[in-house]
């Protein structure tokens, strides 16, 4: 397992955000948290990676204590959290450029593998234009690229396609499935999209303030239903 | 560690002489504070611009003027624009995001001073009329250098302080300005406040006795900003960071 997570509760002064959350991620394969907004999918990232203590309970990921080894974590892993997190001053180049320094990727590598991702992303003729004057759906693929760009095993998605149109999303989805297979690495995916989930994951977690209503392979969590956002709707409504 | 702190001044550099997209932008930005600072204030000052040990403050406070925007951006204006979450993510240290963002404020105060030290002595030597070569006495050069790098230390201390505890660049403008002018009236009002007789008497010192309050004045200036920084390094933790 690359994440276990065992009894994970965290509270925000009255609020619990996360409520004795159990899962385990399997390395090599998409995970898919699902949950409506305010669910706790960005929390359990952010604790994951060590940036938020929490409450109660433990994480490891990759067997080390997100607590005590966050760092050695991070090394590891590649982040696309809730904001693409860009310096929109900055060129696309330069974006990539800093974050190759930041994993002391060597010089020759680090040009060499820039090219390849804003390649594959499609926008290595635009690598020298400043990021503000993008899109919103080119500003996401180059934060994957940017997560990607030390080969980690692991890669925390939260919510890569929030706020892009469908034929945006639909397209970030193509490089994310391509780019996940390529490089055969883990992908901690969350998501409200469930159509999304059911195409990338091949396990899923539902989550609802914070307590885990079920999990599983989208099959099992669908149940027979006709589709995963049927059951996701059901599971849900019988939590309220 | 040191190569994590070249990195994230690296980008902070970078950053601060983009403007717009453009490096001409921030570089035309960084000419123009020279003229101000290394060419109108000579030729103002004259003479006095190279002798005068009231320069000393001068060089003391060009860091107040020019760092406080620069510094308050470190986190804040980070946070706001939401690109902290993801630089806390990475596998940098804590002690390198914190010393890579002050010696990054802190090294650009100090090239202002040097720059102007230097376009300064031309000036003075173009424009005002003199004989002979005028030079900077090698204790005012001494005094400048030390004076800038306190003086820009204490502004990158306090303004990472600041933004460490602000949630977005205006409401750590707010404090900054507060902040600075408490910094720039503190030595006027402690040489105020200062009993009658040892005012009189530091007037009438020895070079011996005005090198000796030199040096102490110094070493003052050293401590308050150990403790800043200390305080910036207490405060400085990832999960307290994500507001």
């Amino acid at each position: 397992m690359i994440i276990e997570t065992d009894c994970l509760r965290r509270d925000f002064g009255e609020r619990r955000a996360i409520d004795d959350l159990t899962i385990c991620v399997r390395a090599g394969t998409v995970f898919g948290l699902l949950g409506p907004n305010g669910a706790g999918k960005t929390s359990t990232i952010r604790m994951l990676l060590g940036l938020l203590e929490p409450t109660s309970g433990s994480a490891r990921v990759f067997g080390l204590d997100t607590q005590r080894e966050g760092a050695a974590i991070r090394e590891k892993c590649g982040a696309l959290l809730e904001h693409a997190g860009l310096y929109e001053r900055l060129s696309a180049e330069d974006n990539l450029e800093f974050y190759g320094r930041v994993f002391r990727a060597p010089a020759a590598e680090r040009r060499a593998r820039i090219e390849e991702l804003l390649r594959n992303m499609g926008l290595w003729d635009r690598r020298r234009e400043t990021v503000a004057t993008w899109s919103r759906g080119m500003k996401q693929k180059l934060a994957i690229a940017r997560a990607m760009l030390h080969r980690p095993q692991l890669l925390f998605l939260d919510e890569p396609t929030a706020g892009l149109d469908p034929i945006a999303a639909g397209a970030l989805r193509d490089d994310l499935a391509s780019l996940v297979s390529r490089e055969h690495v883990t992908v901690f995916l969350t998501t409200h999209n469930l159509a999304e989930a059911e195409r990338l994951c091949e396990s899923v977690a539902v989550l609802k303030d914070g307590k885990l209503l079920a999990t599983g392979t989208p099959r099992e969590v669908r149940d027979g239903r006709a589709s995963l956002e049927d059951a996701f709707r059901t599971l849900v409504e019988v939590a309220v | 560690m040191m190569r994590d702190i070249w990195t994230v001044m690296w980008k902070e550099l970078i950053e601060l002489f983009e403007r717009h997209g453009r490096f001409s932008g921030g570089i035309a930005n960084f000419i123009l504070v020279l003229v101000v600072f290394g060419v109108v204030m000579p030729w103002q000052l004259g003479r006095a611009w190279v002798d005068s040990p009231m320069m000393l403050l001068y060089w003391g406070w060009v860091p107040l003027t020019l760092l406080s925007n620069v510094v308050i951006d470190a986190f804040a204006g980070e946070r706001e624009r939401h690109t902290l979450e993801t630089l806390l993510a990475s596998r940098l240290p804590d002690g390198a995001i914190l010393f890579g963002k002050l010696l990054a404020a802190v090294s650009y105060g100090v090239a202002v001073t040097v720059c102007s030290l230097v376009l300064g002595i031309v000036t003075v030597n173009i424009l005002v009329a003199h004989e002979s070569l005028l030079l900077y006495p090698a204790a005012t050069l001494l005094g400048a250098l030390v004076v800038s790098v306190l003086g820009a230390t204490l502004i990158a201390g306090l303004g990472v302080l600041v933004s460490l505890h602000s949630a977005s660049v205006r409401q750590a403008s707010q404090v900054m300005g507060v902040a600075v002018l408490l910094v720039a009236f503190a030595p006027a009002l402690a040489i105020k406040a200062l009993a009658t007789y040892w005012k009189a008497h530091s007037l009438t010192a020895s070079p011996f006795e005005t090198a000796l309050l030199g040096f102490l004045a110094v070493g003052v200036f050293v401590m308050v900003d150990a403790g800043l920084i200390g305080a910036t390094m207490m405060r400085f933790r990832r999960s307290r960071l994500l507001l």
